[in-house]
């Protein structure tokens, strides 16, 4: 097995064990303590080779852009993960809601969403053959009329629920902002399965399957939230510590192919 | 004898180095393209037609590897073309 094949296998086994262990009776203080240290290094390493990728690509690349929002996204999920463990972890406290988490986290999403198109426009612009530009407007609006259609039962409850304006807000921002993420998502996965088999498509189809389960997350957190129901909540976590995962193994997967 | 390479054997060889970054289909379906784009249509290219080729494939690499290993994956294919037989 190649080295980059041994990192793929310690990435699934820990996000395998992280979710077995979540999906376990254990108490409360161990349950926070997994769900901390199964989200938190995946996603600051997500960022630092982020960081190391931007650096890899000369200045004038097209491409560097793309990995510094990349990064500067990934960073501010990552304070925003490290803030929520703060109050889990050190101050013993449920993590409010709102809390300065959602600070970073409102910060971060249009960063990464940024990123994606950027990447999108650069990778169009190489002269690969990934499709033309009227094919991307066409899978970018039906993704957005699948996303608005998909929404309004998941926004409904959310919009209908007794909440204070502000937590109202940021349970619609996040699934919003979710269903946007996703429309780079997709035009991304279209064109990354054009290079099936190479080392381009290992890195997106991990970084990509990564934001597919935040979507995921967000999704089922916001409508938890809104129900007031806090017994899936652990799934919530699981599809976190499996979002991070994914994300960090292809940032990692980038900086194995610029650095092998 | 001027350079002339079975073009084929080119796009073999081209396969073999790109494939590990783009996959076996991109890779052959752009430098297919490119041939197209460039108007290489023969059974042989002379070194101009490879050259011409070749740049146009780092050039779309760089957004993916940079340009420094772009350069190094280009220089890989050139010295596997010249390795090919010459054809008449």
């Amino acid at each position: 097995m190649t080295r980059s094949g041994r990192t793929t296998l310690v990435f699934a086994a820990v996000m395998a064990g992280a979710a077995v262990l979540l999906a376990a009776p254990l108490s409360e203080t161990a349950l926070e303590w997994v769900s901390a240290l199964g989200k938190l290094p995946f996603v600051l390493l997500a960022a630092l080779y982020a960081w190391r990728n931007t650096r890899r690509f000369e200045a004038g690349n097209p491409a560097r852009l793309g990995w510094l929002l990349l990064f500067a996204g990934l960073l501010c999920f990552t304070l925003a993960q490290a803030s929520l463990c703060f109050y889990e972890l050190f101050l013993g406290v449920k993590v409010p809601f709102p809390s300065v988490g959602d600070v970073f986290f409102l910060l971060g999403y249009p960063l990464l969403i940024a990123s994606l198109f950027a990447f999108i426009r650069s990778y169009a612009a190489a002269g690969f053959p990934i499709g033309g530009a009227g094919e991307r407007w066409i899978l970018a609006a039906v993704t957005l009329l699948v996303g608005v259609l998909a929404g309004i039962p998941i926004l409904r409850p959310i919009v209908a629920a007794p909440a204070p304006a502000l937590e109202k807000f940021l349970n619609v921002a996040y699934p919003v902002l979710d269903f946007v993420l996703l429309v780079p998502t997709v035009l991304l996965l279209r064109i990354t399965v054009r290079f099936r088999g190479g080392a381009v498509w290992k890195t997106w189809l991990a970084l990509l399957g990564g934001i597919v389960f935040t979507f995921a997350g967000d999704s089922v957190f916001a409508y938890l939230q809104a129900l007031g129901e806090s017994r899936f909540l652990r799934l919530v976590d699981i599809l976190y510590v499996l979002s991070f995962g994914w994300i960090a193994r292809g940032v990692l997967y980038q900086y194995e192919m610029l650095s092998d | 004898m001027p350079f002339q390479r079975s073009t084929n054997d080119v796009l073999d060889s081209i396969n073999g180095v790109l494939s590990p970054y783009v996959g076996k289909l991109m890779a052959r379906t752009a430098a297919s393209a490119h041939c197209r784009d460039l108007g290489i249509n023969g059974g042989a290219m002379s070194r101009a037609q490879v050259d011409a080729l070749l740049g146009k494939l780092g050039l779309g690499l760089i957004v993916f590897i940079g340009k420094d290993k772009a350069q190094t994956v280009v220089e890989t294919m050139r010295r596997a073309i010249d390795g090919l037989q010459e054809v008449p």
